[in-house]
């Protein structure tokens, strides 16, 4: 029974990591770029969201419904503004670009909310949960999981079934080659990251709605969406989605263990992932 | 001071602006008058930025005094430059073993740096009065960071966990969690199998809040949640949203606190309506501790033979005996030569009428200075 719902709390977890990794995943996939910043956007979203929230006394759906596009908008003009003139074959000018933005990030979030510690209230549906066989399942964690499900789906249709994927697959492949046949990489890479940043958008609610977010807190969650893309396959979609899951269990399992050992037991699955399959577990070749 | 340990720095600053106001004509030493300057210096919540600018301060400006403010991370690298140099130093808003252990002062007295608060046993004790004054089954469930906060508190020797022994709770004390743990649900179900009615420790807000927030997911109500740390300001409370309603901690001051500012004759209630007034903002416990701290440099600069000599300045710090805002301030009857021990409290945040939540002193055993405001409840869980 402890195993059973160390399972599904594990699984619940993971579902909040895949919302972290999956942008994270697309933006590597398609420009090979290592998003330092992707938790301090997360938080940027997440404290703008709760100013809105609290400005315009808006609920949750309401709130996802105004920020998401917000994100979209903040991630487009990102890439286009400074990512798309850091991005090429050479990794390191982008990797320091969005170092670089993860300090101005947490300094300008410093300046406007201060170093408090802020949430958003969800109602009371923060702290909801359903009595499964003597299982409790938070309400909250599972909407966070199958948005998660929903999210990577929907993304891997995009990117498999549409003239945007295909054009993005071809970017991702040869960027020159793709260039000569009529693709425009660069209105790509700006596509891809205000989606990816979108995501972020609806992982900032639901992390505003289960604990806090402040301005140091951002590279706290990026490691985690960072080994969950690393499990699951650098870029592959469904990877990280696979890698967040076994990140979560991981953890899971080893608060049962030893609440102190949690953490760094999702570590070490990390390592040996990494030792026993580096290219991941879904990478296709 | 920006950054983690922003918070602090608000009420010093705020406190500074009055304090240069009432300087503004000079201070009166033995029939002469000297023109006070206060140089103000950001140590952006860093140890080493810190102990830095306190160098330049101390070699290059040729301070006369030093007023570290606070916590641990600041008081610590400034007063050991204070010691190195020789300049009197006063400090507090940190336990006052933090101040003296670490600076190898166990078995000795510090020559130039003084500080005033409470210690470890003064708020483990403060916790099981707390505990003891509410109807609960005496069984009791532990959280503790696994940092140098939560290695202090959950210490087997003399931290929380023989502290609650020694009172008759059974004390269950799940291995310490790594700060910003994202799950829970491992010490819940621990606690929940132990049929814990209390909840102790030390926390910050987001772990906190994630423990918090499980506890209703997982169907455990604690009847008494009482942490250190995430709950000083009301920041902190209001970031737990509905769940905060009945947390309990400890105070080290609050408006009600009954004793008058030596510089400017306000009570604790006058400063913390003009902060209210001027900032918008709720009152926060180390207000009065920024105050009082200038209270302190300010009588020992009086009562100095000679203002401009750091050696008279500390001999007049030492020999002080002031009844301030935080209450009487006297390092002749301290645990340490260089310590005066401050007053502490239980508190309960409550629903407030002006703001969220409203501290509410509750308890007053350690430090039986004043009356409690009103009595412990149990969480309400709805």
């Amino acid at each position: 029974m402890q195993w059973l719902d160390a399972l599904v709390q594990g699984v619940l977890l993971g579902g909040m990591y895949a919302q972290y990794a999956l942008g994270m995943a697309l933006m590597f996939g398609v420009m090979r770029i290592v998003n330092i910043a992707h938790g301090d956007l997360m938080i940027l979203l997440a404290l703008t969201g709760i100013s809105l929230a609290t400005a315009f006394s808006l609920g949750t759906m309401s709130l996802i419904a105004v920020l998401v596009p917000l994100a979209a908008l903040l991630g487009w003009t990102l890439q286009r503004g400074i990512l798309n003139k850091a991005v090429g074959e050479d990794p390191l000018p982008s990797l320091i670009a969005t170092f670089g933005l993860s300090i101005a990030v947490q300094n300008l979030m410093l300046q406007i909310w201060s170093a408090d510690t802020r949430s958003l209230r969800g109602g009371g549906l923060e702290s909801a949960s359903i009595d499964v066989g003597g299982v409790y399942v938070g309400v909250l964690p599972v909407i966070v999981l199958v948005t998660a499900i929903a999210l990577t789906a929907g993304l891997d249709f995009i990117v498999r079934a549409t003239r945007f994927g295909r054009g993005l697959r071809a970017a991702a492949a040869d960027t020159e080659a793709a260039a000569v046949t009529g693709v425009d990489p660069k209105s790509i890479y700006a596509v891809s990251t205000a989606i990816a940043v979108a995501i972020l958008g609806i992982a900032a609610v639901f992390q505003s709605l289960r604990a806090t977010v402040s301005p140091a807190d951002g590279p706290a969650q990026l490691i985690y969406a960072f080994e969950a893309v690393i499990i699951g396959g650098m870029g592959s979609l469904w990877g990280a989605f696979v890698g967040s899951m076994v990140l979560g269990v991981a953890q899971a399992i080893g608060f049962r263990i030893d609440p102190g050992w949690g953490i760094l037991f999702g570590h070490l699955v990390f390592l040996a992932a990494l030792a026993i399959r580096p290219e991941g577990v879904m990478k296709r070749g | 001071m920006t950054g983690p340990l922003g918070l602090f720095g608000e009420t010093d600053n705020f406190s500074l602006a009055k304090i240069k106001a009432l300087l503004a004509k000079g201070l009166q030493v033995g029939g002469k008058t000297y023109q006070v300057e206060i140089l103000a210096r950001h140590a952006q919540s860093n140890p080493n930025k810190a102990a830095e600018l306190a160098g330049d301060l101390i070699l290059n400006q040729k301070v006369h005094f030093m007023v570290p403010a606070s916590t641990t991370d600041i008081n610590n690298p400034t007063a050991d430059q204070c010691e190195l140099y020789g300049v009197p130093s006063m400090s507090s808003s940190s336990p006052w073993q933090a101040f003296v252990m670490p600076r190898g002062g166990a078995g000795k007295a510090f020559d130039w740096t003084y500080h005033m608060f409470w210690g470890l046993e003064d708020v483990l004790a403060t916790y099981v009065a707390l505990w003891k004054s509410v109807e609960t089954n005496k069984k009791i469930g532990l959280l503790f960071p696994r940092n140098a906060d939560g290695e202090t508190w959950g210490n087997n020797d003399y931290g929380l966990p023989p502290a609650v022994k020694k009172a008759g709770f059974a004390a269950t004390s799940p291995s310490m969690f790594q700060p910003l743990t994202n799950d829970f649900s491992a010490q819940i179900s621990d606690f929940k199998k132990n049929e814990c009615d209390l909840v102790g420790g030390i926390s910050y807000v987001p772990d906190l809040k994630t423990f918090i927030t499980q506890c209703k997911q997982q169907n455990y109500r604690p009847k008494v949640v009482t942490v250190a740390a995430a709950l000083l300001f009301p920041s902190g409370i209001e970031a737990m949203g509905e769940l905060g309603d009945g947390m309990s901690t400890e105070v080290w001051w609050t408006p009600s606190f009954p004793f008058k500012s030596s510089l400017t004759g306000e009570l604790s209630r006058d400063i913390a309506n003009a902060w209210g007034k001027e900032t918008g903002k709720q009152w926060t416990q180390p207000l009065g501790y920024s105050h009082a701290l200038w209270e302190v440099v300010l009588d020992a600069l009086k009562r100095s033979a000679d203002p401009l000599d750091r050696t008279a300045n500390r001999d007049a710090l030492k020999a002080t005996n002031l009844d301030t805002l935080v209450g009487k301030i006297s390092f002749a009857n301290g645990p340490h030569p260089n310590i005066c021990k401050t007053a502490i409290f239980g508190g309960q945040w409550v629903k407030g009428q002006k703001f969220p939540y409203d501290l509410k002193i509750v308890d007053t055993t350690v430090s039986p200075i004043i009356e409690p405001e009103a009595k412990m409840q149990l969480i309400r869980w709805s």
